[in-house]
């Protein structure tokens, strides 16, 4: 008995510190759980009591719905855009020579690695008034104004679509790399084409990465705040700025708190149902 | 040299006991193999010993109960299954390991070090890392590790099961003289039977977390104690029967379809008591079909199969009645082959009776 | 393999010129910032107009960059050790035992991963008023440890999967305590996934923006402070001191890549 007493202290040492962390985390998320149903005073300021206010507030206008329909929608299609770009780099890796996989790696490590206020900034650069792609459109001809790339919906697009695609990435390539290699063979044996045998072989196979990494990048698209903020320059705010913009600008915490569990709750209804279409199109090609 | 003593030693996992109360006492200087099918506990038993899982019970060293004891002051010597040797440290290193958590002067390490080099003839390949040796060099390694402390009892985990066919039998040869040179007590788990029989003073036989039987591997071989001893060694056939009686030193018994048999059993067994017959290929004689001896069991059957494997051939033939019967004959065979019409014959010695 | 994929590669020339145009069009903006930081002139234009370091040594004459570099340094090396130290003793006993919640556990310590940043901050930002507790330090140094914890627990929790077991087992039998296995045998053999779990969780802090805006009424940290700039400024100074942020990364994934290998840790 007090070897099982010892043991069981060991083991209190051992989850203690992450127990402490997560209890902290969690309760930082209750106090805006509880906050959200708050009646507001204004400056930041609580009242007492039990209101539905700003949930009214939030749900009744569709000028802030609009945030959040809006993030939903360039999430989807910028998804999809990243998915599509990023199957491709990840095919490549698997396909290309030893060297020119070890350099894609280190290319896309690097962005993965340098922070995202740093590479949307970079391509701020490259959409702004006097930036390369407004001079270059000029000098070819295809305009004589300088275009107005920035602060609008395309910006933002850009911004989000060229820093996720590393996301994307790696776990395709990934399942894409644990695919038994015989199995190509073996099609190829039984006289697939090479469309056929990516369509009917490979891509089904690479499903379980893409569907991580279709996941992560929605979330990260969603819930967007430096793309909007630096890109959109105001024009083209997300719900994340919107949030921002209520809790630090407008003080108006419980209004704030109610948007964030609105678009937490839709997003994760929203990840439940591609996980579980992502789920129907696994089972079949599960060994 | 050192004993060790095992006393109901028991081992449940949550609901599930794995070791049911076993006792068994191994002498010292003792090669002891611990033999039996995937599951039946014998890696537990070796856990247990070397202090890795918790137990009910006792185990003594010399005498002395060694349960308060914790693995790193057992001092006992291992040789895992899969070798678990560290892969961030050359092959001396390796070696030197247990030496420096005794904490010895390095001279006197570094000279063990090269003794035990020598012993395993791993000659010049102490700067190694264990990933650029041999599967046989890496057991050899692991094998100097263990004994370089000079422990009371090496304990093997089915060492030889990852080698091939014919490095395993060199091994088994050279562990076994190492074994006798060092006169280490050691305890060899294994599940291949014919290792345990060509190696050990005595075997242990365990299935589902009990012993089965210990004894020499004559014993072993000869006086299986039971039906699953009987049947996990050798490729005996068995063979339900009920004892009619005895008859000069041997017992009489009957088989389901009447038929009357000899066989030698305990001395306790009593009519009508059921038992199963035992009887080993190489025992059984294929004769022509009208072949008579009185003095032998002799029983009518048809051949089902033949397989021919060099040496021997293993013929399977089916005696009136329906049972199986496995014979072997030498050389290539008599040109047997299925529906051949044979008598099997065996002596009564040759048939035991063993219990449920 | 080598020459089976080259033949494939030759057979797949539309996919490797594909794929090979998105990793320019990846590149080109950092190629871009890098230029511009290298002006002559006081304009972000691209290419530069004239080659100087002016804008490298203005970003050390500015205090605010100096001091929320500081900041955001001190900030990651808090936090990673931190984490590390939380995800080894976590990992452990998530993979060595068995107990009640231990699921759960492991779900609630990756969980700050899908959590949006913006709520993260947010959420901080409430607690800490709540709380009346007036400094943003020790709250921006409990959330950046929550931040990178699922990175370190990640990586430790599958390293000491694939650790075997018997090497430990090994060394006690040798006569070490379990603690001096661990030290001597286990720790060196997880150090390359453990030096993994610190360098992404190292970067996750240094680098977070959103969830870190909401704390920053005493401290700055260098994400913060380069938005700012960059809205309201109009010179290559935020261009010179992310180019210098970009080579430190990229001499890390080099030594990334050197130490575990960046395919293996691609793949993870
Ligand atoms: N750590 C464990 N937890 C639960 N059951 C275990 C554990 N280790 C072994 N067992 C069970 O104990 C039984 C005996 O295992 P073991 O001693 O390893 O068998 P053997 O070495 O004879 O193959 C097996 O049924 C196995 O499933
Ligand atoms: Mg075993």
């Amino acid at each position: 008995m007090r070897a099982g007493q010892q043991s069981r202290l060991r083991l209190a040492t051992l989850i203690a510190p992450g127990t402490l962390l997560v209890a902290a985390f969690f309760g930082c998320l209750g106090v805006l759980f509880v906050q959200s149903f708050l009646p507001s005073a204004g400056m930041g300021r609580l009242g007492d009591g039990f209101t539905l206010a700003s949930y009214a507030a939030f749900l009744g206008d569709p000028f802030y719905v609009g945030y959040l329909l809006r993030s939903i929608a360039i999430a989807v299609y910028t998804t999809a855009i990243v998915l599509v770009l990023g199957y491709v780099v990840a095919y490549h890796m698997t396909l290309c020579g030893r060297r020119m996989r070890l350099a894609i790696s280190i290319v896309l490590l690097v962005q993965f690695f340098t922070s995202f206020v740093i590479r949307t900034y970079a391509v701020m650069l490259v959409l702004g008034r006097f930036g390369i792609a407004n001079r270059t459109l000029q000098a070819i001809g295809l305009t004589d104004e300088p275009l107005r790339l920035l602060f609008n919906e395309f910006a933002v697009a850009t911004g989000i679509v060229l820093t996720a695609v590393p996301y994307m990435v790696f776990p395709i390539y990934g399942s894409l790399m644990a695919i038994e290699p015989n199995l190509r063979a073996a099609a190829e044996s039984l006289g697939a084409t090479r469309r056929r045998i990516f369509w009917e072989v490979v891509f089904p196979l690479s499903l379980p990465g893409v569907a991580a990494a279709v996941v992560i990048v929605f979330l990260f698209a969603l819930t967007s705040y430096i793309a909007p903020g630096l890109l959109g320059g105001g024009y083209f705010d997300m719900i994340a700025n919107l949030i921002y913009d209520k809790a630090v600008n407008a003080q108006d915490y419980p209004f704030a708190a109610a948007a964030a569990v609105v678009s937490v709750a839709t997003t994760l209804v929203l990840v439940y149902l591609m996980q579980k279409g992502f789920r129907l199109a696994i089972r079949g090609t599960e060994r | 040299m050192h004993g060790i003593e095992f006393r109901d030693v028991a081992v449940r996992y949550g609901s599930n006991t794995v070791l049911h109360g076993l006792s068994l006492a191994i002498a010292p200087s003792e090669f002891l193999a611990l033999l039996g099918p995937s599951g039946c506990g014998k890696t537990t038993m070796l856990r247990v010993l070397a202090g890795f899982v918790p137990y009910a019970g006792s185990v003594l060293l010399d005498g002395r109960p060694i349960d308060a004891v914790p693995t790193h002051r057992r001092g006992i010597g291992i040789v895992f299954q899969d070798y678990a040797l560290f892969p961030h440290r050359t092959v001396a290193e390796n070696i030197a390991f247990g030496l420096r958590m005794r904490g010895g002067a390095a001279a006197a390490i570094g000279r063990r070090v090269e003794e035990m080099l020598e012993l395993l003839r791993l000659g010049g390949l102490g700067a190694r890392y264990p990933g650029q040796l041999s599967g046989g060099q890496q057991q050899r390694v692991a094998l100097a590790r263990a004994i370089a402390i000079d422990p009371p009892v090496l304990l093997l985990d089915e060492p030889l099961s990852s080698l091939d066919k014919k490095l395993r039998e060199e091994m088994q040869i050279e562990l076994r003289q190492l074994q006798k040179r060092v006169g280490i007590t050691t305890v060899f788990v294994t599940h291949d039977q014919e290792e345990a029989l060509a190696m050990a003073d005595r075997i242990a036989v365990m299935n589902g977390g009990r012993i089965q039987q210990i004894g020499t591997p004559r014993e072993i071989y000869a006086r299986p104690a039971n039906r699953f001893v009987a049947d996990f060694i050798g490729r005996s056939s068995l063979h339900p029967v009920r004892v009619a009686g005895d008859a000069d030193g041997t017992w009489r018994c009957t088989r389901e379809d009447g038929t009357a048999l000899r066989a030698v059993g305990p001395a306790s067994a009593s009519p009508g008591a059921a038992f199963f017959l035992s009887v080993r290929p190489e025992s059984i004689a294929l004769a022509a079909p009208d072949h008579v001896d009185p003095a032998l069991n002799v029983l009518d059957a048809v051949v089902e199969d033949v397989v021919f494997q060099g040496g021997v051939s293993h013929v399977r033939v089916r005696a009136a009645g329906g049972a199986l019967f496995a014979c072997e004959e030498r050389g290539p065979g008599a040109g047997r082959g299925p529906g051949e019409r044979v008598r099997i014959a065996w002596t009564p010695e040759d048939g035991i009776l063993v219990p449920e | 393999m080598s020459a089976g994929a080259a033949a494939s590669g030759r057979r797949h020339a539309g996919v490797a010129i594909a794929s090979l145009l998105v990793v320019l069009v990846l590149c080109f903006p950092l190629i871009v910032l890098v230029g511009v930081s290298l002006n002559a002139g006081p304009r972000q234009v691209f290419p530069p107009e004239g080659l100087s370091l002016r804008w490298y040594l203005n970003v050390f004459d500015r205090d605010g960059f100096r001091r929320a570099l500081q900041f955001s340094l001190a900030l990651a090396t808090l936090s990673t050790a931190t984490a590390l130290v939380v995800g080894v003793l976590a990992g452990i006993a998530i993979v060595r035992h068995r107990f009640p919640g231990r699921d759960v556990l492991l779900t609630a310590l990756m969980s700050p991963l899908v959590v949006p940043q913006v709520v993260v901050g947010m959420a901080f930002l409430m607690a800490l008023s709540a709380l009346r507790i007036h400094s943003s330090l020790l709250g921006m140094f409990v959330m950046h440890t929550i931040l990178v914890m699922p990175y370190t627990v990640r990586l430790v929790v599958s390293s000491l999967t694939r650790f075997r077991i018997s090497l430990e087992e090994a060394a006690r039998s040798l006569g070490a305590s379990p603690a001096r296995a661990f030290r001597l045998v286990t720790l060196p053999i997880i150090r390359p996934g453990m030096f993994a779990a610190g360098v992404f969780a190292f970067v996750s802090s240094f680098e977070n923006f959103t969830a870190t805006q909401f704390l920053v009424w005493e401290r700055t940290t260098l994400p913060i402070e380069i938005y700012g700039y960059v809205q309201t400024e109009n010179d290559p100074t935020a261009a010179a001191i992310s180019t210098m942020v970009i080579i430190v990364t990229a001499v890390l994934t080099l030594a990334l890549n050197r130490y575990i290998g960046v395919d293996a840790f691609a793949r993870r």
